[in-house]
């Protein structure tokens, strides 16, 4: 019974391993336009948006560690493969939303870092 | 004279006999028993639960050490860079890489978590991320610290504590 509680739908896989994988290209494809933003603009720049910078780097990554976490505490509670269902769906929806906005702040937070010192 | 102190005996020996705390003349309900071999089971369910929870608990509990050292450390890169100019931008480059890093292994093991046969393999998966991700940080910002020593040579000193005293608590 504990292999049922996993069993996800081949359908609900094929669109969560795409949708995976078009939020890692989309990432990609932004974190190379800010690099080269970054690259472009910033020859003076101020201590504070570096500082910034590493508190993005170090927050982002835990979020994400502490989502994983988040999920594991509930699925090892959770009663039945609804639940479970349920709960993996949540994680996999909110964690594309936070990966889109993570590299969006990042790119603001990389601007500012590069910017600031020629205020 | 003489059966009187026998009959005496044996009044007492049945006394004793009937006030006998020792034998256990109630037995436990049907209810009582059923407990008494479901409790058990369920205490197992439960401690396994429960070590399964406290894995959780002490790998995070890992992670947030590591987390704070991160996070004093990079309180020293503000001395730094408080002088630096050209070292941002390296620096910036760093922090790409690390989001990059980080990110991909967000992706694998959000992928992977779906793919998990049992609560106890996904258990598994997500203890080694969190585990993989600890570590990473922890090189992570000694890099990113020994960018800024290598940037602005005449700040070293306070870095270069900072960090030490951090990841000394940390790993």
């Amino acid at each position: 019974m504990t292999a049922s509680l996993f069993e996800v739908p081949n359908d609900l896989r094929d669109f969560a391993e795409r949708s995976v994988e078009q939020a890692r290209k989309a990432f990609e494809g932004f974190l190379a336009v800010a690099q080269r933003t970054a690259g472009v603009v910033g020859d003076t720049p101020g201590a504070t948006g570096v500082k910034s910078v590493a508190a993005h780097v170090l927050n982002n990554t835990e979020h994400n560690v502490n989502a994983a976490f988040d999920l594991a505490s509930k699925l090892v509670r959770a009663k039945d493969p609804q639940e479970v269902f349920a709960l993996q769906s949540e994680y996999l929806k909110s964690q594309l939303a936070a990966l889109q906005s993570q590299a969006q702040e990042f790119g603001a937070v990389i601007q500012k870092s590069v910017t600031q010192g020629s205020r | 004279m003489a059966s009187a102190p026998k009959k005496t005996a044996a009044a007492h020996a049945d006394a004793d006999a009937k006030v006998e705390p020792d034998l256990p003349n109630e037995f436990p309900d049907a209810s009582e028993v059923v407990e008494a071999i479901v409790e058990p089971a369920l205490e197992m369910q439960e401690t396994v639960r429960n070590v399964t929870e406290k894995g959780v608990v002490e790998s995070r509990a890992a992670f947030v050490k590591a987390k704070v050292s991160a996070k004093d450390a990079s309180n020293a890169f503000e001395l730094s860079f408080a002088a630096a100019k050209d070292g941002v931008l390296a620096f910036n480059a760093k922090a790409f890489a690390a989001v990059r890093a980080n990110t991909e292994a967000n992706l694998d093991f959000v992928k992977a978590s779906l793919t998990a046969k049992s609560v106890s393999d996904f258990v598994a998966l997500q203890s080694e991320f969190a585990r993989k991700q600890t570590d990473a940080v922890v090189v992570q910002f000694q890099e990113l610290a020994e960018l800024a020593k290598n940037t602005v040579v005449e700040t070293l000193q306070p870095i270069k504590d900072q960090v030490t005293k951090s990841f000394k608590i940390a790993v």
